[in-house]
C-alpha cells in the first residue's frame, strides 16, 4: 500500500495537521446532528481525509465499509427519458459521487440520488430516524443549473439527508450554497507541519532521516502534503539509507514543461512554435489539465525574465486561460498564449540587444 | 425591475438595511436566550461582517457557536463567515506597493495555498484601495477597472490564481506609476 493511503489518519483524533479544525469537527458531531458542511481549500491539504474522519466519528467504524458501484439512472425528463452512468463509493450510512463526472446532466444526477436517499431513511437501534450523508465532490465543477437545483433539494430533503460539499475554489460555488452551509477552510500545510509528518512517517517506518532532508521535500512539495509523502516515497525507492544532498526527483510532466520553457526563451519562430505544439499535444493526451500546463509554464518563464516583462506575461497568462475555460479547445489558447509571449519576447530582445 | 404597469397597480413598501442598534439589539436577545457569551469586540465584528443583513448574521452566530461553543471571539466568526483577516489583504496590498513582482507572487501563492476565496479577496482589496488616503484618483480607478476585469473573469470560471496574479500585477504598475500600456505589444 502507498504510504499516503497507509498513514492516512482514520479517526479525527489521529489527524496531526489541522488538529484544531479536527477537534471543532468532533464538537460538531457530539451531538449526533450536524449542519450540512462545505469543506474548500487547494488539493493535498486534508479536505478527503478530514470528511472520511469525520464520517467515521458519526458512524462508526461501518462508515468504511464502502463498496464501489457503478450505477445506472434512468432520468424521466418531461418528453424523453434520459440514462445517465455515474460511480458512487456507498457504505450503508453515505454515498459519497463526483457529479460533475457526467458534464452537463449533472443536474439530474444531483436531483435524482437526494430524491432517492430521502426515500429510504435509515432507522438506528433507537427506532429514531437517522439521516444518511451525502458526500459531493468537486462542487466547484458543477454547473449553474446543478447548483441551483442543489439548493433547493437541499432544503426539501434536509431532514433526512446532510451535505457533504467539497471543493477547491468557493469563489465558483454560489452564495446561495454557501450561505446553507457552515464553511470549512482546510488551508494547505505550512512546510513545518509538512516535515512534522514525514518525520512522522519515517519513524513508523524505521528510516533515519539525515537533519534538512524531510526540509527539502517539504519545500519542492509545494504545500502540497499528499505530493510531499509521494515523493518522499520515490526517494526511498530510489536510494535507501538516504543522504543530505540525494535529489528529489521532481515530476515528470513539469520536467517536459521546463524543457518547453527553455525552448521558446532560445528560439522565437513559427518553426519552434510547431515543435512546441507537439509537446503540449503530449501533455494533453496525457490527462495534464490544460490550465496547469498554462500555470506550470508561466511559473517556469517568470523564472527566468525580467521584471519589467514580468507584468506583461502574467497579464496574457490571465487572458488566454479565460479565454480557454470559455472555448473548446485547450489547445489554440496554449499555442496562442506561447505565440504571444514569442512575439513580444522578440520585441524585447530587439529594444535590448538591437 | 419590476414593470412599470405592474409596479402602478401595487402599493409600494420599501425596506432598509437594519441599522447597528436593532441588529445589536436582536443578536444580544439571541445570545441571552441561548446563553451565549459575546464580547463587545465580537458583536462589532458580527455587525460589519453581515452588512445589514440579520440573518446572515444569525447564521454566522449560529455556525461559530456550534464549532466554537458558547464562548465566541471575533476570530471566531471571522472563521465562520469565511472573511479574509485584515492582514492578509494588507501583505497583498503592501506587496503590491514595493514593485517587487516576486514579493507579490509570493504573497499571491500564499493566499492561494491558505485556501482564501479569491473573489472575496477581491472585494476587500477593493475597500482597501478605495479608502487609502495617499493614492491618486486616477491610480485607484486604474486598480477599480483591473478588479471588475478579473471579477467578470471568475465568474466565467477562470483560475484564481492567474487571476489575483494579474490583479496584483496592475495594482503594482498603478500604485508605482509604471507604464499603463505594455511596451512590447505589438
Amino acid at each position: 500500500m502507498l504510504w499516503v493511503d497507509k498513514y492516512r489518519p482514520k479517526t479525527l483524533a489521529q489527524v496531526i495537521v489541522h488538529e484544531d479544525i479536527a477537534q471543532n469537527l468532533t464538537k460538531l458531531v457530539t451531538e449526533q446532528d450536524c449542519p450540512h458542511l462545505l469543506f474548500y481549500g487547494p488539493s493535498g491539504s486534508g479536505k478527503k481525509t478530514l470528511i472520511m474522519a469525520l464520517l467515521r466519528q458519526i458512524f462508526g467504524p461501518s462508515a468504511e465499509k464502502v463498496k464501489v458501484e457503478n450505477r445506472n439512472w434512468k432520468i424521466d425528463a418531461g418528453s424523453r427519458t434520459i440514462d445517465l452512468e455515474l460511480t458512487t463509493l456507498a457504505s450503508t450510512n453515505h454515498v459519497e459521487l463526483s457529479p460533475s463526472d457526467v458534464g452537463f446532466q449533472d443536474r439530474y444526477i444531483v436531483q435524482e440520488i437526494i430524491k432517492e436517499m430521502a426515500k429510504n431513511r435509515p432507522i438506528d437501534t433507537k427506532g429514531k430516524k437517522g439521516f444518511k450523508v451525502l458526500v459531493l465532490n468537486e462542487v466547484d465543477k458543477l454547473s449553474r443549473e446543478a447548483q441551483h437545483s442543489l439548493r433547493r433539494t437541499m432544503e426539501k430533503y434536509s431532514a433526512s439527508c446532510r451535505l457533504i460539499l467539497c471543493c477547491n475554489s468557493s469563489s465558483k460555488v454560489t452564495e446561495a450554497i454557501r450561505s446553507r452551509c457552515l464553511n470549512i477552510r482546510i488551508n494547505a500545510p505550512s512546510a513545518e507541519q509538512i516535515v512534522k509528518v514525514l518525520e512522522f512517517v519515517g519513524k513508523k517506518e524505521g528510516l533515519q532521516l539525515p537533519s534538512g532532508f524531510a526540509a527539502r521535500i517539504a519545500e519542492k512539495s509545494n504545500r502540497n502534503l499528499r505530493r510531499a509523502i509521494l515523493s518522499f516515497e520515490t526517494c526511498r525507492v530510489q536510494q535507501y539509507p538516504f543522504t543530505s544532498n540525494q535529489a528529489i526527483p521532481p515530476m515528470d510532466w513539469e520536467e517536459y514543461i521546463s524543457e518547453i520553457a527553455t525552448d521558446i526563451m532560445k528560439e522565437q519562430s513559427p518553426k519552434r512554435l510547431f515543435q512546441v505544439r507537439g509537446k503540449v499535444y503530449e501533455l494533453l493526451i496525457n490527462c495534464i489539465p490544460p490550465e496547469i500546463v498554462l500555470k506550470r509554464l508561466l511559473h517556469e518563464l517568470l523564472k527566468k525574465l525580467d521584471a519589467e516583462l514580468k507584468h506583461e506575461i502574467c497579464h496574457w497568462a490571465a487572458y488566454y486561460e479565460h479565454r480557454m475555460r470559455l472555448g473548446q479547445k485547450a489547445i489554440f489558447h496554449i499555442e496562442a498564449f506561447v505565440a504571444k509571449f514569442m512575439s513580444i519576447y522578440k520585441a524585447f530582445l530587439i529594444a535590448t540587444f538591437g | 425591475m419590476i414593470i412599470e404597469p405592474l409596479a402602478s397597480r401595487c402599493a409600494k413598501f420599501r425596506f432598509k438595511p437594519l441599522s447597528d442598534e436593532i441588529m445589536s439589539s436582536r443578536i444580544l436577545h439571541i445570545c441571552d436566550q441561548e446563553g451565549l457569551n459575546l464580547d463587545s469586540e465580537a458583536l462589532s465584528t458580527l455587525s460589519s461582517i453581515s452588512q445589514g443583513d440579520l440573518r446572515r448574521a444569525i447564521t454566522y452566530l449560529q455556525g461559530a457557536a456550534r464549532l466554537f461553543g458558547s464562548s465566541i471571539s471575533s476570530k471566531d466568526l471571522l472563521s465562520v463567515s469565511g472573511v479574509i483577516p485584515v492582514e492578509v489583504v494588507e501583505a497583498l496590498y503592501a506587496a503590491c506597493k514595493s514593485g517587487n513582482f516576486d514579493l507579490a507572487n509570493k504573497e499571491v501563492n500564499n493566499v492561494i495555498a491558505e485556501g482564501y476565496p479569491v473573489s472575496q479577496m477581491l472585494s476587500q482589496l477593493f475597500d482597501v484601495v478605495v479608502e487609502a488616503d495617499d493614492v491618486p484618483d486616477e491610480q485607484k480607478a486604474r486598480i477599480c477597472k483591473s478588479l471588475a476585469e478579473a471579477d467578470k473573469r471568475l465568474v466565467d470560471g477562470a483560475d484564481e490564481y492567474l487571476q489575483l496574479l494579474d490583479v496584483a500585477s496592475n495594482t503594482m504598475r498603478a500604485l508605482c506609476n509604471m507604464p499603463q500600456e505594455f511596451s512590447f505589444e505589438t
